[in-house]
């Protein structure tokens, strides 16, 4: 989506839909339209952005204290708000997030002022290589290698192709031991509410893409799953029964979707 | 005793019930935790609960209003959900009529305090999440004020 199209605001943007959704008032009266909308779709929705954003702080946890990574680099990062990955970190980790929204962009080094040791860049997540290869990179991370990525609740937006090559990138760049936390939703594509989710995303510009585990896993090789695997939202936060019957039926079972930490 | 709240009996039997009463507030959030903004954590409701169950308790001692007042607006600032904050308040005076009955001639004065505590914490919920809510919107412009210029810059 041009740059031009994500500063109209009087278009619906995923990412301020995304924001209305969380419970968040960094949107417009468009924006909160269409999330209402697809709450009167898909009224587990609001859970499911929730449960996919508190992993966040089990992210920064995991692969700072418990897995030692100085380093990590966040894509689609939107607002570094109150639980997002810089505020759970050991200390002395460089947290550098990003995102393809010019507004978001702004707002967010508004937010994060002189924190140290976190940074906010404008790249756009499906381009990895253009951030990677920003000479301010290289000099944050004084050439080191063993990074710790995040691509969380943003592959959906991604087409195949770019996902396939976001795995490639990121697999010759970094070092044997990076590591790569990702999240895919999961769903029916040809359920009746799916469709007219899925269609309402393409008409804003923005398309979703559902996709099972199985393809998922394909794309992302040479990349493999750690010890954990595919999680559920469900199971990374310890909860059951959050779904209807009726979720169920176009969203995957457990959340909607599974967090995964990739190795190499 | 300053909140007014009853007799020191029924104050005690409140104060021995902390425990309990930080559970019951506890599973009152817990029934809305995906109402709230995004930014509290489940584990933080636990957290919450127990501070709301020591701030009432406190109250019915001071009658501190403002000190209500300022708890609410920090609760809007930390992101609890309006849905939450009602919840909360009606375990309080669920649980304050459970503790004079059945000496219901205790309630009156009691359901008086209660009314008093959840009148000025609301208050400073509604003032925070205003001032919340504006800001936000506010920065957001801003944002998208600096972005529009850089793009035409």
């Amino acid at each position: 989506m041009p740059e031009k199209t994500l500063l109209d605001t009087s278009v619906p943007n995923a990412g301020r839909i995304y924001d209305y959704l969380l419970g968040g008032h960094h949107n417009f009266e468009v924006d909160r339209r269409a999330g209402d909308f697809i709450k009167s779709l898909a009224p587990f929705v609001p859970k499911m952005v929730r449960m996919t954003r508190w992993c966040l702080q089990e992210i920064a946890h995991t692969l700072t204290y418990e897995r030692g990574y100085r380093y990590i680099i966040d894509f689609a990062s939107g607002l570094p708000t109150m639980g997002h990955i810089h505020t759970a970190v050991a200390p002395g980790t460089v947290v550098i997030y990003s995102d393809r929204d010019p507004v978001c962009v702004e707002y967010s080094k508004e937010i994060l002022g002189d924190t140290p040791n976190v940074y906010y860049f404008q790249a756009d997540c499906r381009r990895p290589e253009e951030l990677l290869s920003r000479p301010e990179i290289q000099e944050i991370l004084k050439n080191n290698r063993r990074v710790a990525f995040v691509y969380w609740a943003i592959t959906g937006f991604m087409t195949d192709e770019e996902i396939a090559h976001v795995a490639r990138v990121l697999y010759e760049w970094s070092d044997q031991e990076s590591c790569w936390a990702v999240f895919l939703m999961e769903g029916n594509p040809e359920h009746p509410i799916a469709k007219r989710l899925l269609e309402f995303y393409r008409q804003i510009g923005e398309p979703v893409y559902y996709r099972p585990l199985a393809v998922f896993q394909d794309l992302v090789k040479p990349w493999r799953p750690d010890e954990l695997g595919f999680r559920t939202l469900e199971q990374w936060h310890g909860l059951q029964d959050t779904m209807s019957e009726e979720d169920k039926q176009f969203i995957a079972a457990g959340g909607g979707g599974y967090g995964v930490y990739l190795i190499k | 005793m300053g909140g007014g709240a009853g007799t020191p009996d029924l104050l005690q039997r409140i104060e021995a019930g902390r425990e309990g009463l930080a559970a019951r507030i506890r599973g009152a959030l817990d029934e809305y935790a995906f109402s709230n903004y995004a930014i509290i954590l489940p584990r933080r409701l636990g957290e919450i609960a127990r501070e709301e169950a020591e701030a009432f308790l406190a109250f019915l001692s001071s009658g501190d209003a403002e000190a209500a007042r300022q708890r609410g607006r920090r609760l809007a600032q930390e992101g609890l959900g309006p849905r939450s904050v009602l919840a909360l308040t009606e375990t309080i005076r669920q649980v304050g009529w459970e503790s004079a009955n059945p000496e219901v001639e205790l309630w009156p004065p009691l359901q008086e305090a209660i009314g008093r505590y959840t009148t000025a914490l609301l208050e400073g919920y509604m003032a925070g999440r205003e001032e919340s809510i504006l800001e936000q919107q506010e920065k957001t412009r801003q944002a998208l004020l600096r972005a529009l210029q850089r793009s035409q810059g």
